[in-house]
């Protein structure tokens, strides 16, 4: 099952993937490895989120291949990919509102059906990395600000043990205070936890300063890619994401 | 006062009854959207197999009367179960990603099949059992002679029915399979990227379904004593008006709407007219949802995001 250890933990090649007659996804090559943070970056409909969640199944790869540690999961179920601890944060957080943050974070748990130690643990992670969600953790999922429910998809997340966390626009919506401190989770998770981390945002200052490598995405294609200072010097990623970006 | 209490104990079992087939169509709207016509004619297979199980226990020549209610009891929940199950997999899943109304047209479908599988199966006349729990208690006697009772069948449909929905309510709040049903029915998507298995978990709640509304059936039998193929057909609708009334969706609304709807009806029909029962049901479901859209203990349908 493990590859060698030079191989990457997520290799994409080629990958096509449409909604209906519209193509998101138009040959994407991307390699995450063990321990790295990745970070996508691209405009609004460049297919950063299709790309996420293609990986999950959701649409079905047209053609192309999804390796997850040496093993081809182009084909396999959505549920059973959660099982592999692949874990998603998607766009629009998408927690469940009218189940408690306790039972949201269960959920989390189910996906790869923890023991009770790794439950205990886990949740004793999730709540001290977002002291918030302790304090609201009888409450109902919907009831929570934006900020919170991030942390609680995020938590969500972790709860399954994840090999490779992916985060769909973390920082979307948020207050720059709030945004702060899940980039500084997100960080310590890496650092601490050794957790490798694929986190596409349109905030791209922030996730390429964060990152160790990142890609740029447009129109369904990968059209840079290098590591995150890199990237932040490139004249043409300035001028698209991060000039613009600031003063708009 | 005594006549009113006697109607009382009437509607309540009435309700019950009620009330488990309505959970049935609350559970399924919840998680797939759709309303599920079979439901009702679920109910009368249900009836009918606790009917068949009695006799073939009775002619092998058992005769404890607790030991056969439970052996009726398990054999038509599983039975009527596989029923439901088999529908949801063969009438309603290749369905379920065309338009909205197909699985619905399908089920209505699936309706007419029943119904005509049973007549052609059992017959047309209505089928009688001779009472199988006899007896009950005086609770007052009036004095102008009028006798409030509570017979024993009563108390056996109204205490099944409360244990039912307390094991019920515990599986749904409480186990992986309760949380994993309502993942699915607030995020479908979401509850797939966390490794639940959505079919399994639709096929589960239409095994539930199905397994409550067999209890139903079951009681059905043992309080009137009859059951005929087209029973599920008027019952199944006046659980479906209770689960609307209750709040599409809401498990504690089906129970709630159920039993109003069986007080409704025994109420108008010890003073007013049987004759017009139906009417005064549905006309009360008309003036709530005029007032309550969503039912008496429904949710609005703008979440907070």
């Amino acid at each position: 099952m493990t590859a060698s250890s030079t191989a990457p933990l997520l290799a994409i090649r080629s990958l096509r993937a449409a909604y209906g007659k519209i193509e998101a996804l138009k040959g994407v090559d991307l390699d995450i490895k063990s321990g790295e943070i990745v970070a996508l970056i691209g405009a609004n409909g460049a297919g950063k989120s299709t790309l996420m969640m293609t990986i999950f199944g959701k649409p079905r790869a047209r053609a192309g291949s999804i390796t997850f540690d040496g093993r081809d999961i182009t084909d396999v179920p959505t549920h059973e990919i959660a099982r592999l601890r692949l874990a998603q944060s998607p766009e629009g957080r998408r927690i469940f509102p009218r189940m408690s943050v306790a039972e949201n974070l269960q959920m989390g748990a189910d996906a790869t059906d923890s023991s009770e130690a790794e439950r205990t643990a886990g949740l004793e992670r999730v709540l001290t990395l977002f002291p918030r969600l302790k304090e609201r953790i009888t409450q109902r999922g919907g009831t929570l600000s934006g900020g919170e429910q991030q942390m609680l998809a995020i938590g969500r997340a972790l709860m399954s043990r994840p090999r490779l966390l992916m985060l769909d626009e973390p920082s979307l919506g948020l207050a720059p205070l709030i945004a702060r401190q899940i980039f500084d989770a997100i960080r310590t998770l890496n650092r601490q936890d050794g957790l490798t981390v694929m986190i596409v945002e349109q905030n791209a200052n922030h996730a390429l300063r964060l990152a160790h490598r990142g890609y740029v995405m447009v129109n369904g294609l990968i059209t840079l890619s290098g590591t995150g200072a890199e990237l932040l010097q490139r004249p043409e990623i300035r001028a698209a994401y991060l000039e613009g970006g600031r003063r708009g | 006062m005594d006549y009113f209490a006697q109607q009382l104990i009437n509607g309540i079992v009435l309700g019950s009854i009620y009330g488990l087939i309505a959970i049935g169509y609350t559970m399924v709207y919840g998680i797939v959207g759709m309303i599920n016509f079979a439901h009702g004619d679920i109910f009368m297979i249900g009836g009918f197999i606790a009917l068949i199980t009695f006799l073939l226990l009775v002619s092998l020549g058992l005769t404890a009367v607790p030991v056969i209610l439970l052996i009726v009891l398990l054999v038509s929940m599983a039975i009527t179960a596989l029923y439901g199950w088999t529908i949801e997999r063969i009438a309603y899943r290749p369905l379920r990603h065309s338009f909205r109304l197909a699985p619905m047209l399908s089920a209505i479908g699936m309706s007419f099949v029943l119904i005509n599988y049973s007549q052609i199966a059992q017959g047309a006349r209505v089928k009688p059992v001779p009472p199988i729990i006899t007896g009950g208690y005086t609770l007052h006697e009036g004095s102008e002679g009028f006798v409030v009772r509570l017979s024993n069948v009563q108390i056996i449909v109204v205490i099944a029915t409360i244990v039912l929905l307390a094991i019920f309510t515990w599986l749904v709040s409480r186990t992986r399979l309760g949380r994993d049903m309502r993942a699915c029915e607030q995020d479908q998507t979401m509850a797939a990227l966390l490794g639940v298995d959505v079919d399994r978990t639709i096929s589960m709640t239409f095994v539930i379904g199905a397994a409550l509304a067999a209890v139903a059936g079951m009681m059905y039998l043992l309080y009137y004593g009859l059951v005929d193929f087209f029973m599920g057909f008027v019952a199944g609708i006046k659980a479906f008006t209770a689960a609307v009334l209750g709040g599409i969706g809401s498990l504690p609304g089906a129970m709630l709407g159920g039993l109003l709807i069986g007080l409704i009806e025994t109420m108008w029909s010890a003073y007013f007219s049987v004759e017009y029962k139906d009417v005064a049901a549905f006309s009360i479901l008309i003036v709530v949802l005029i007032f309550l859209p969503t039912g008496l203990l429904g949710r609005p349908e703008v979440e907070k995001v």
